[in-house]
């Protein structure tokens, strides 16, 4: 190192009296290894940066506030936003739109909160070190079922993506990644999971506990890139009816199958720090913000509503317990509400979500294993598979109870096995009712059982149709300015137009000419009418 | 963690190490010059007596210097002289202001009378140049403004770059907007680097210093840091020097490509009547200059035009200024108690307070013919208008001269201590007390937000819940703490030793270093971080610059002379930062890092080092044309092994045709001189772009480590340095006995083959990509009109204006790239970009969409946000202008300072959040057709406009929705013209006259009473001070919810003995 004087004397007298002046010499121009920066490495453990990616997923408070708390939460209707307009009430603003986005693709400025960087990157080691030869397959496998679960939200939240050229920035010096369509996309996720699941090699060994979702456990991953296959199978439904059965049986078929108990729960669990903030990766999103400036949020009166009706013992754990429950009233903010007729003249009546769900400790769920039970039911109804519509929803309300309590070791928020049994037999499997019927069931319990996950409530009513949602009430007596989707609801996010629009203006034109107008009404294209 | 503890441990060897050899280095200097000192210890002496060739009276005060030497001496009250020289052939020149400088060659003599004839100033005059060479001003073939400490208050100013401000064409300053402490962006003739930082080189005494801006605001929020200028004592500065072009600068190398500002300090050389004590007292009022003039005061707060009717709808109405005519009823408000519903007058008045700075300063110095010492210290102490905000400062400096002989010797130590309290957050609203102010309706009072502050339990008091990250202002100054102290050593050791009477040899061994202990604090308690976090870090700077120069005069004939420099040098820089963070205090308001529930250790580390040889030959035949040659090459550590070398040239020739063809020149001409350079400047980047890298995570989870890919962005293996060429030519020309003159600098820049960081699409999985590319031309011109309308013996007026006109262009970008962005705003509709064919810094966002009448069109009733983004002006002016004025009359006399901006336009994010709450005067347009609505209410508003289909908009919306629509979608709307006359300087001085301190010890005594930024002749900004920047970097066009721009007066005693 060069902070020595001795040396930098000695150079000085080398340089005047032996190079001579003005011309170059190697004792002067050789900074030994100066210029590399000691507290970063080189190269690192694929477990390290896969335990990364996984809680990256999970979300930082920063992106998830605004993609679930402003946006999908609301707009499917679990939850009101009071304060910020965005998905409540059909407002377009670029900030909150886009930041899933940024932080999925880049991390926004925070290379750790990266899903698509880091996971490149990853699979970019994970590929040098089989070509040295080592036993990688089970990594790799991981690995590409993450990637998978990562694209699908991005697609599924904006349409037409960059995916095939993304976040190779560094590895392949790819600067405008081209935009993807959906379609393609899809196909290349099924061909991904399918080949990931039978990459699986139970002698090989795995990320163990640095995997922070199954602690290693191979046939654990087989089942949630089975059940992920199968969520993505049923996006199809409108837009290519055959596909979706093909690749949805070809999910349930496949080594390992899917997720059949909570135990298979894709999820992770968090802790109460030390890294919390906008860009905290040991906490809960939906708490960090919930509790740290974003406590705007009402339970909706639609789903309020759905559950009083019902008798629904999960009420007084998703919302505030110990006093009447009251749904706010979707469009509707802190201030126009006193103009709606269930305003009782205190904003305080209205429900909040119960603060036993909103510790930064409680676990972020990728996928549950209800939703792959009311999947199976669907399948049954459509007539995909000879199994019954009835046992797979009554399996599917049962888990949707039960996985409540890990929200809460304490049991505070156990359902009891004799209080699902009331709910089934006062709320049983529609049997006798049309398909449409059947469907609009199953999809609602689907709806009321991603209770916080709005990203998955809000695509899956995409697809199904269910919840049958009444738009917000919406229009521009409700300041500040709404309602700019002329009264429906929004069928996507928007692009980063502000960046995308200058740094990758060829792919972005291209992709507004394929895919239409950079709003919130366009619809991806699985998403048909 | 073993391998963080080895790691550790191998800095602070590497620190003690660097230490070691520091002293090692400069006692190896010492032994090896001073062997060599026995050996020429000739001397001879030679007295006599100067003359004024006209009246034959002796001149006292003449400076006389052995050339090639610094032995010198000047001339008593008789005229008389006496100096040891190295020996009987040794040459002396005589210099005295208003006089023609002579050489003579003492040929023996031991008694010499040399009388020296009236003549032209501007032949006279020195300025210091690059490596703190003197050089004749007439010698130069580039231009160098020198600011000498008269000519500007030191007193009142605390960022000794803020001194700048008006002075000098083509010196761009602006302060960042955070009051005392805050940092200042200094261009000089525009940005040379679409994303370099941009700054020149400060060198002090011939020594580099840090200038790092450790922290900044951001459209986040956040807040300044500060930067390294703003720490040295304006009292100490003798002169400012500014090299501004590529020629001026070439000898400083890599780091002088944006321009270098040279200070040099007082000593006590030339003093030859013993010891004289200055000092100086000052005590400074401050308060905001710029206010909310274009605010409305006749609607509260409130939502729908409605009051608050409970405690509850008070809560959640405290951002909006959306109620009902303030008629004086008796309203609910924020603490469940009525209050009546009136305008509260002037917020920033009721929340700001009068500044108060004080500053005393103490030198010491004297000298002989042999030895000189400065000695002085310095306390300030100044009060921020941001209640509970303020920096304290204390400056000593120590600086001897000796001479053992043939050998001179110079070492200073300047050491200051400056402690910060509670740096304004800026920009975004968390923890921003000036955003909460600036969206505070008007009937609430600060008196009640004040009693408020805190609840019983010790939380954040809010004012209102609708947005939990604008904060109780109070609870901010109060309970928020972001305070840091600066530990600061600059110094050197120099050592000159004549080889012969034309050749000395320099070594120079120059050091800042210093460390910044920080400290910030969100309280337990605040409403958007109720369990509170809590940093402590430390950052260590060391950059330490040692230079070998070999400096020849000779004098070849009589009319030829060569002097030539030729050097080495050594800079290093090492920035090390330790720090722990915490989050949420297990026992609420104990502030100390074990009380945190969760740590994380902080460490960063970074190092860089540039080699250079270096070498300059200036000719100069007969005393009017001169040529200057110089080369450097520099060896950087942060560019690849193959590409780390650059060299470059310049060359700068002078011609005083006046001198040249004297007998031809007219009787009116005092002075002509043409000049032209061309200089070529490489510049390296940051250290660590080169390869990827891994980052292990400062913290686990479940116990399992975590890594990501360290860097956001891409970096490039193969990097070359940048390249700036520019070509300069002007002219000197003086009039009438001097009394009229004119300066004019036409320059010509490009900048090539850029290092960027340049944002790139998200996508790519980084923000941005390292890149070696773009073109960015800068060209412009620089005026400077000198005049002396009055001089008589008892009063004189000078006056001069200075002009900067530059007009950049970014002439490429990379590849087929068209725009960069440089910075955002938080509402994220304004962006600040390079875009090719446009000028540097362009302000980019949406319009209306306008039909062919230019009516808005409307669609719901709501402006219509354009589809494509246009450019809506630049964030750097056009020209700038300063009118400097010196009055004087017998013992009274008059500065005044007139600083113009003219061209740039700001995106004011102050305006644009007005708009959202209701207080911006402009929303008063459609309330008073809603004002009649009881509830429920209904849309009111029709604004004026054509719908999509060309009818007129029939459409009515509330006014929140409109004007929040406004905020959020149309640019355009917040973009004003940032033009200014500001009299940024006026102050009145008073001499006591000599009769009065005859009898007493004192030898002079002055009063001055100083005016600073007192008021805007003209401002075409509403409601924010048009200087305000978020930040120092080059987004410069954005502002929001800084602290607003102050005036300052102060009164200052100054008394020598």
């Amino acid at each position: 190192m060069y902070s020595n004087y001795k040396t930098i004397i000695r150079r000085l007298v080398i340089t005047l009296l032996a190079c001579g002046l003005l011309t170059t010499c190697d004792s002067i121009s050789d900074f030994g290894n100066m210029n590399q920066d000691p507290t970063r490495a080189n190269t690192v453990k694929p477990g390290m940066l896969f335990s990364t990616v996984q809680l990256a997923a999970a979300g930082t408070r920063y992106e998830v506030w605004r993609t679930q708390l402003i946006y999908g939460e609301n707009i499917a209707q679990q939850l009101v936003d009071a304060f910020y307009s965005g998905g409540n009430n059909y407002t377009e603003n670029m900030d909150w739109l886009t930041a899933f986005w940024t932080t999925a693709y880049s991390g926004n400025g925070n290379p750790d909160r990266a899903q698509v960087k880091n996971i490149e990157s990853l699979i970019n080691i994970l590929k040098q070190k089989k070509d040295e030869g080592d036993q990688v397959a089970n990594k790799m496998a991981a690995a590409r079922i993450m990637r998978a679960f990562i694209y699908s939200r991005i697609t599924d939240l904006y349409g037409d993506a960059p995916y095939s050229e993304a976040g190779k920035g560094a590895i392949n010096q790819e600067f405008t990644p081209k935009y993807d369509r959906q379609k393609d996309i899809y196909n290349d996720m099924f061909n991904e999971l399918d080949a990931a699941v039978k990459q699986f090699d139970s002698s090989q060994p795995t990320y163990g506990s640095q995997d922070l979702m199954y602690g290693g456990e191979i046939t654990k991953w087989e089942k949630f890139g089975n059940s992920l296959r199968l969520r993505l199978a049923l996006r199809l439904v409108k837009v290519n009816p055959q596909k979706a059965k093909n690749e949805a049986l070809a999910a349930i078929n496949a080594p390992g199958g899917v997720m059949t108990s909570n135990e298979d729960i894709a999820m992770i669990k968090h802790q109460n720090g030390p890294s919390s903030g906008p860009a905290g990766l040991n906490t809960n999103a939906i708490s960090e913000a919930m509790l740290d400036g974003g406590d705007h949020e009402y339970v909706a009166q639609t789903l309020v509503d759905w559950m009083k009706n019902r008798n629904d013992p999960r009420l007084g754990i998703y919302a505030e317990n110990g006093k009447p429950f009251l749904g706010f009233p979707s469009g509707y903010t802190s201030t126009s509400v006193t103009n709606h007729s269930s305003y009782t003249g205190n904003l305080s009546d209205y429900s909040r979500v119960n603060p036993m769900l909103i510790n930064k400790d409680d676990p972020t769920f990728f996928q549950t294993y209800a939703e792959v039970e009311f999947m199976q039911a669907e399948l049954a109804v459509r007539g995909w598979t000879n199994e019954s519509a009835k046992n797979h929803y009554d399996a599917g309300v049962r888990a949707a109870m039960k996985y409540l309590s890990l929200y809460d070791a304490k049991g505070g928020a156990d359902i009891s096995d004799s209080e699902v049994n009331t709910y089934l037999s006062n709320n049983p499997y529609n049997a006798s009712g049309t398909d449409a019927e059947k469907i609009e069931q199953i999809n609602t319990q689907y709806w009321a059982a991603v209770f916080l996950n709005g990203i998955e409530a809000w695509s899956n009513w995409r697809r199904s149709g269910y919840p049958d949602l009444e738009p917000a009430l919406v229009d521009s007596n409700n300041p500040p300015p709404s309602n700019q989707t002329n009264g429906k609801i929004p069928r996507r996010l928007m692009y980063p137009q502000g960046t995308e629009g200058i740094l990758n203006a060829k792919n972005y034109q291209e992709v507004i000419d394929r895919q239409g107008e950079n709003n919130m009404v366009t619809r991806v294209w699985w998403d048909t009418k | 963690m073993k391998d963080g503890y080895v790691i550790r441990t191998t800095f602070l060897q590497r620190e003690s190490k660097s230490i070691r050899y520091l002293m090692v280095g400069i006692l190896a200097i010492l032994f090896w010059i001073n062997g060599t000192v026995s050996a020429r210890a000739q001397q001879f002496t030679v007295s006599g007596t100067v003359l004024a060739a006209d009246s034959q009276k002796p001149l006292p005060g003449v400076n006389i210097i052995e050339v090639g030497t610094q032995r010198g001496t000047t001339t008593n009250e008789d005229g008389k002289f006496k100096l040891k020289v190295s020996s009987s052939e040794a040459s002396l020149s005589f210099t005295f202001v208003g006089f023609t400088s002579k050489t003579i060659k003492i040929n023996g003599r031991s008694q010499i009378t040399v009388s020296l004839s009236p003549g032209t100033k501007e032949l006279q005059d020195v300025v210091v140049t690059a490596l703190a060479i003197n050089r004749q001003a007439k010698s130069l073939g580039y231009s160098v403004s020198q600011v000498d400490s008269k000519d500007f208050d030191a007193a009142t100013e605390t960022n000794a770059a803020n001194l700048l401000q008006g002075q000098v064409a083509g010196v761009n300053v602006s302060p960042t907007s955070g009051g005392p402490g805050s940092s200042s962006r200094v261009t000089i003739r525009g940005a040379s680097s679409l994303a370099g930082n941009n700054q020149p080189l400060y060198v002090v005494d011939g020594i580099p210093i840090d200038n790092t801006n450790i922290g900044s605001s951001g459209m986040w929020g956040g807040y300044d840091g500060g930067d390294g200028i703003s720490q040295i004592n304006p009292d100490d500065i003798k002169s400012i020097s500014v090299l501004k072009g590529a020629s001026a600068a070439a000898l400083y190398g890599t780091r002088a490509r944006d321009g270098v500002i040279q200070i040099t300090t007082k000593s006590g050389k030339g003093l030859s009547q013993g010891t004289v004590v200055n000092f100086s007292s000052t005590v400074t009022l401050e308060d905001a200059l710029t206010g909310f003039t274009d605010y409305q005061n006749k609607y509260g707060q409130g939502q729908l035009g409605q009051k608050p009717r409970t405690q509850g709808e008070a809560l959640a109405t405290g951002l909006d200024s959306w109620g009902a005519p303030l008629d004086g009823s008796q309203v609910i408000m924020l603490d469940g108690k009525k209050h009546p519903y009136v305008d509260q007058g002037n917020q920033l008045d009721n929340f700001y307070r009068t500044g108060v700075a004080d500053k005393n300063s103490l030198s010491l110095s004297g000298g002989n013919k042999n030895s000189s010492y400065y000695f002085s210290t310095t306390y300030q102490n100044s009060e921020s208008i941001v209640p509970n905000s303020g920096l304290k400062k204390a400056s000593l400096t120590l600086r001897g001269t000796h001479a053992f002989g043939n050998l001179h010797a110079d070492v200073k130590a300047n050491y200051i201590r400056q402690k910060m309290n509670n740096r304004p957050w800026l920009s975004d609203s968390p923890g921003n007390a000036n955003f909460s102010v600036a969206v505070l309706p008007p009937n609430i009072s600060t008196k009640m937000l004040k009693d408020n502050y805190m609840t019983a339990d010790g939380k954040e008091g809010v004012y209102q819940n609708a947005n939990t990250f604008v904060n109780n202002p109070y609870w901010v100054v109060n309970q928020f703490s972001t305070d840091d102290q600066k530990d600061r050593l600059i110094g050197y050791v120099k050592l000159d030793y004549d080889l012969t009477d034309w050749a000395t040899l320099t070594g120079r061994a120059g050091l800042d270093w210093y460390t910044l202990r920080r400290t910030s604090l969100t309280p337990w308690g605040t409403a958007y971080r109720p369990n509170g976090d809590f940093t402590e870090d430390e950052y260590r700077v060391l950059e330490s610059t040692t230079d070998i120069i070999l400096k020849l005069d000779k004098q070849l004939t009589d009319a030829f002379s060569v002097q030539g420099t030729f050097g080495g040098s050594v800079n290093y820089h090492k920035n090390e930062t330790v720090g722990i963070s915490g989050s949420n205090f297990k026992v609420p308001k104990l502030r100390t890092i074990s009380n945190m529930a969760n740590i994380s250790p902080i460490y960063d580390f970074s190092e860089k080092q540039i080699n250079s040889v270096y070498g300059s030959v200036d000719f100069s035949f007969d005393d009017y044309w001169f040529l200057t040659l110089t080369g450097r090459n520099d060896w950087s550590s942060t560019l690849p092994k193959e590409n780390n070398s650059f060299f470059y040239p310049s060359v700068s020739t002078s011609f005083v045709f006046s001198e040249a063809f004297s007998s031809a020149m007219p009787s009116w001409l005092s002075f002509g001189k043409l000049r032209a350079s061309w200089a070529e400047v490489g510049s390296d980047t940051d250290p660590y772009q080169l390869n990827l890298t891994y980052n292990i995570l400062s913290f686990t989870h479940q116990g399992q480590s975590l890594a990501s890919v360290s860097q956001d962005a891409i970096p490039l293996a193969n990097l070359k340095p940048t390249l700036t060429d520019e070509f300069e030519v002007g002219f000197n020309l003086s009039f009438l006995d001097e009394r009229l003159g004119i300066n004019f600098s036409w320059y010509n820049r490009h900048t090539t083959n850029q290092i960027l960081s340049t944002t790139v699409s998200n996508t790519t999985g980084f923000g941005s990509r390292v890149i070696n590319a773009g073109r960015l031309n800068n060209r412009g011109i620089e005026i400077l009109l000198k005049g002396t309308p009055v001089s008589t013996n008892n009063a004189s007026w000078n006056t001069s204006i200075n002009f900067a006109r530059n007009k950049s262009k970014v002439a490429a970008l990379a590849g087929d790239q068209k725009t960069l962005i440089l910075g955002e705003s938080r509402t994220q509709n304004a962006f600040i970009t390079a875009t090719v064919g446009h000028p540097y810094g362009t302000i980019r966002g949406y319009k209306y969409v306008r039909d062919d009448q230019g009516n808005i069109v409307m669609k719901n009733g709501l402006p219509v946000q354009s589809s494509e983004q246009s450019i809506l002006g630049k964030g750097t002016p056009d020209w700038t202008a300063g009118w400097n004025n010196m009055i004087s009359y017998k013992n009274i006399s008059l500065n005044f300072l007139v600083d113009i901006h003219w061209g740039a336009q700001l995106y004011s994010g102050t305006n644009a959040e007005a708009y959202t709450a209701g207080l911006h005067k402009n929303t008063l347009v459609g309330r008073a057709g809603c004002d009649k609505q009881g509830t429920p209410y209904s849309p009111c508003y029709v604004a004026d406009g054509v719908d999509v289909n060309g009818g007129p908009n029939k459409t009515a919306v509330v006014p929140s929705a409109y004007y929040g629509h406004i905020e959020s979608n149309i640019t355009e709307q917040f973009v004003y013209d940032a033009n200014f006359v500001k009299l940024r300087q006026l102050q009145l001085s008073y001499q006591l006259p000599q009769s009065l301190v005859a009898k007493t010890p004192i030898r002079s005594a002055k009063i001055s009473a100083t005016g600073r930024n007192l008021f805007y002749i003209y401002n075409s900004v509403p409601n924010v001070d048009p200087e305000s920047a978020i930040n120092r970097g080059n987004a410069q066009g954005l502002e929001l919810a800084g602290v607003p721009g102050a005036r300052s007066f102060g009164l200052s005693v100054n008394l020598s003995f």
